[in-house]
């Protein structure tokens, strides 16, 4: 089987930014769930909210010093996640694949707020080009030049794993040797109030990018790691069956069984205590709160980090203490009520 | 050796009607359904007309409750359900998994919209939360998915205009690389106001009929609908006795990286998506081009511009017209309507008409279809779909040979 090698990664999240600030900020015990600033709050909430964020820090251009915060968080997630990658600056013959759970918010609210306040002839067209659910994708793409494939993939958690598996099958295809694939979500009012109202709580917003390459393209010396298998389900009459099935795919595809599994990177939600029974598990959402496609690339960014150092922070370990041997294969899976799931295994590469 | 990617169903909502036989003779005589719009007071818009599925109410259910569904998910069921039916493969793929690929822009905006409009009334706390059950576009494929109890797995694509091209050429690429035997793929998108008010305030809806690559076009008129494809696999389609409608032969994808409201002058990346569907299908040329012709000045001539890259020479002689005059830009639903549409022309041996068309432009040199019911021997189509943010998506579908 084709080998695809993460070669960069990038997180923006309530706890920092970058990869090597993020590891240290967990081994710190930095939590970034507090009382959000940015929306006038009645209610008692906590939400994992990005704070003091100039894009400026990571992008020169001044064209999207107006685009909506999801599209800044991609925007800077995947400048840096490029950096890492430390291949050409063409990216002519790259692709982006973008995971979106709820899209732009706050533009698209704004927008909707003008039209029925004040009528047609108030409102912004930047407002509207800017809420289209693929509008970070687009501002990314003419960002940073990428002319192959610009996809946006909808879904809850699993939409990351399913836009690593799309952008794997378009440098599969043969055409594009490297991928970025990214993730962002931003919060407002809306989806604060909405979820707590659920008693959802810890709402979170940010980016995680990855930048995948072909094996034999790769310019990085130290990259990551490698993707050993992926795998999605979607089952709405059985959303254990849909997990179970993803996890057991996933480990076919990579060649491995659980006992060659040191982690497991899991939502707390993903029902996968039988099957995974004895290996430790983690997460990072008691630190970054939910960000639903989001943390899951987060936690794909974090396993990659893990199996670069070969070990993995105390404060993520949810169960099973941390592993005693070096981290080389990780796994990540996630599901939810509605019969998605998804599940994916990183390597180390020799 | 490659596999080879049939469709056996197809299923199709537009203004001109729901399913095959409302859609197919209009389209070839070149009915335009597109009418003042209904869905919202439009009076105050520059552009007042759209392409409404009027006499679309609601899908036939029988597994899940109509209430809370979005009209979003009753169109993809409803075109669903027709292209099921066609296929006759509800009991072949009823206990294995099969792929879901989607494309919308809108998802369930319409839901979206009407609990924004009780939170601006009644405030955060008390707008109904129930209304937000269908707003978000996966819960459309999974209402799918539960109606017809099936299961699998489903990709939801959100590229703007080319959505609907982009889940169907998803759905090819997966199932020919071995990872499904069959496919339900293809887009759907509702009226909106929000949309219309977005496309108005970029000055890109016309107040007067829309006329792709005529000189005087000046702009789209918006559209409903939804467009659904039962792709198989060859071998799996003869297997069980299927009757074929055509192939999928190639599929191509780039983007811009240049504007995100206004696509690329030169065409460039238009070029790229055409020439690596061409590539993909191992041709050089095709018999008739359903054109992605929005109608706005700028789409047209970047579209004339890539086809001329693409085809070099030939160009001028491909027939070539855009079905949006008579059904309206349907957003995510487009690609995978007008690869409906497409198949229709590769059946009947017949290219569907660009309405009116009366003022040939410099900036646009293709052999417009301006003629109601032509003949013309269609052995393969190209189908372009361009969108905001550059994404462009072309597709290649074939007679069955």
């Amino acid at each position: 089987m084709r080998k695809f090698i993460i070669t960069g990664a990038a997180i923006v999240s309530p706890i920092g930014t970058g990869t090597e600030d993020i590891w240290n900020a967990i081994q710190r015990g930095v939590c970034g769930i507090r009382r959000p600033t940015k929306v006038a709050f009645k209610a008692d909430l906590l939400c994992g909210e990005i704070r003091d964020f100039d894009l400026g820090d990571y992008i020169s251009d001044k064209r999207f010093r107006r685009a909506a915060p999801i599209s800044k968080f991609a925007l800077s997630s995947v400048a840096l996640a490029l950096g890492e990658a430390a291949g050409s600056d063409d990216n002519e013959n790259a692709a982006l694949v973008m995971a979106i759970t709820h899209g732009v918010l706050g533009y698209t609210q704004v927008f909707h707020k003008e039209l029925l306040e004040d009528g047609p002839d108030a409102v912004s067209p930047i407002y509207f080009s800017d809420s289209v659910l693929n509008a970070p994708a687009g501002n990314t793409s003419i960002c940073f030049g990428i002319r192959g494939p610009v996809l946006t993939i909808l879904g809850g958690p699993e939409a990351a794993v399913k836009s690593m598996m799309t952008a794997c099958r378009i440098i599969a295809d043969g055409s594009i040797e490297k991928a970025i694939v990214v993730s962002a979500e931003e919060l407002n009012e809306l989806s604060l109030s909405c979820y707590r109202r659920q008693g959802f709580s810890q709402l979170s917003e940010g980016a995680g990018a990855i930048v995948i390459e072909r094996q034999g393209a790769v310019a990085q010396s130290t990259p990551y790691c490698y993707i050993a298998g992926m795998a999605s389900e979607c089952n709405p009459f059985d959303p254990d069956a849909a997990l179970e099935n993803s996890l057991n795919l996933c480990l076919y595809r990579a060649g491995l069984r659980v006992s060659d599994i040191d982690l497991v990177m899991a939502d707390p939600k993903a029902s996968s205590d039988q099957l995974l029974k004895g290996v430790p598990t983690a997460t990072i959402r008691h630190l970054t709160g939910n960000a639903f496609a989001v943390s899951v690339l987060w936690e794909v960014v974090l396993s990659a980090m893990a199996i670069k150092k070969g070990t993995v922070p105390q404060n993520v370990i949810r169960s099973g203490g941390v592993p005693s041997e070096r981290v080389n294969n990780v796994l990540l899976c996630t599901s939810d009520r509605l019969g998605s799931a998804a599940a994916l295994i990183l390597s180390k590469h020799e | 050796m490659k596999r080879k990617i049939v469709i056996t169903g197809t299923g199709i909502i537009t203004a001109l009607g729901t399913g095959q036989k409302a859609n197919r003779t209009k389209i070839f005589a070149g009915t335009s359904a597109v009418r003042e719009i209904t869905a919202f007071n439009a009076k105050e818009y520059r552009g007042k007309l759209g392409g409404e599925a009027r006499e679309f109410v609601s899908a036939e259910l029988n597994n899940i409750s109509s209430r809370r569904l979005d009209r979003a998910s009753h169109l993809l069921i409803q075109a669903a359900r027709e292209a099921l039916a066609e296929a006759d493969i509800i009991d072949t793929i009823k206990d294995r998994p099969i792929l879901l690929s989607l494309g919308t822009t809108l998802g369930g905006m319409l839901s979206g919209g009407m609990f924004h409009k009780e939170v601006l009334a009644k405030g955060l706390e008390r707008a109904r939360l129930s209304l937000l059950t269908d707003y978000m576009a996966h819960c459309q494929a999974i209402n799918l998915l539960r109606e017809f109890k099936l299961h699998g797995d489903f990709r939801m694509f959100s590229n703007a205009c080319a959505s609907g091209t982009n889940a169907v050429g998803h759905a090819f690429r997966s199932l020919r690389s071995g990872e499904y035997d069959v496919a339900l793929c293809g887009g759907y998108d509702t009226m909106s106001e929000f949309t219309f008010a977005g496309f108005n305030s970029l000055m890109a809806v016309t107040p007067n009929l829309c006329r792709p690559f005529d000189k005087n076009r000046d702009g789209l008129v918006l559209g409903e609908g939804a467009g659904i494809l039962v792709l198989e696999e060859l071998e799996h389609a003869e297997n069980r006795g299927a009757l074929i409608i055509g192939e999928i032969k190639g599929y191509g994808e780039s983007s811009d990286g240049y504007h995100m409201t206004s696509p690329d002058p030169d065409g460039r990346g238009a070029a790229a998506a055409i020439t690596r569907a061409l590539e993909d299908a191992g041709q050089q040329s095709v018999d008739y081009i359903n054109a992605h012709g929005t109608g706005t000045p700028l789409n047209d001539a970047m579209e004339s511009r890539a086809i001329a890259l693409a085809f070099g020479q030939e160009a001028a002689a491909i027939p070539v017209s855009s079905i949006k005059p008579l059904i309206g830009h349907l957003l995510g639903a487009a690609g995978a309507v007008e690869a409906v549409v497409s198949l229709f022309a590769i059946k009947d041996q017949m290219l569907p008409p660009n309405i009116n068309f009366e003022t040939p432009d410099a900036d646009c040199e293709l052999n417009i279809v301006t003629g109601s019911h032509i003949k013309c021997d269609v052995g393969t189509v190209l189908s372009n779909s361009f969108g905001f943010g550059g994404a462009n998506a072309s597709i290649i579908l074939g007679k069955y040979r």
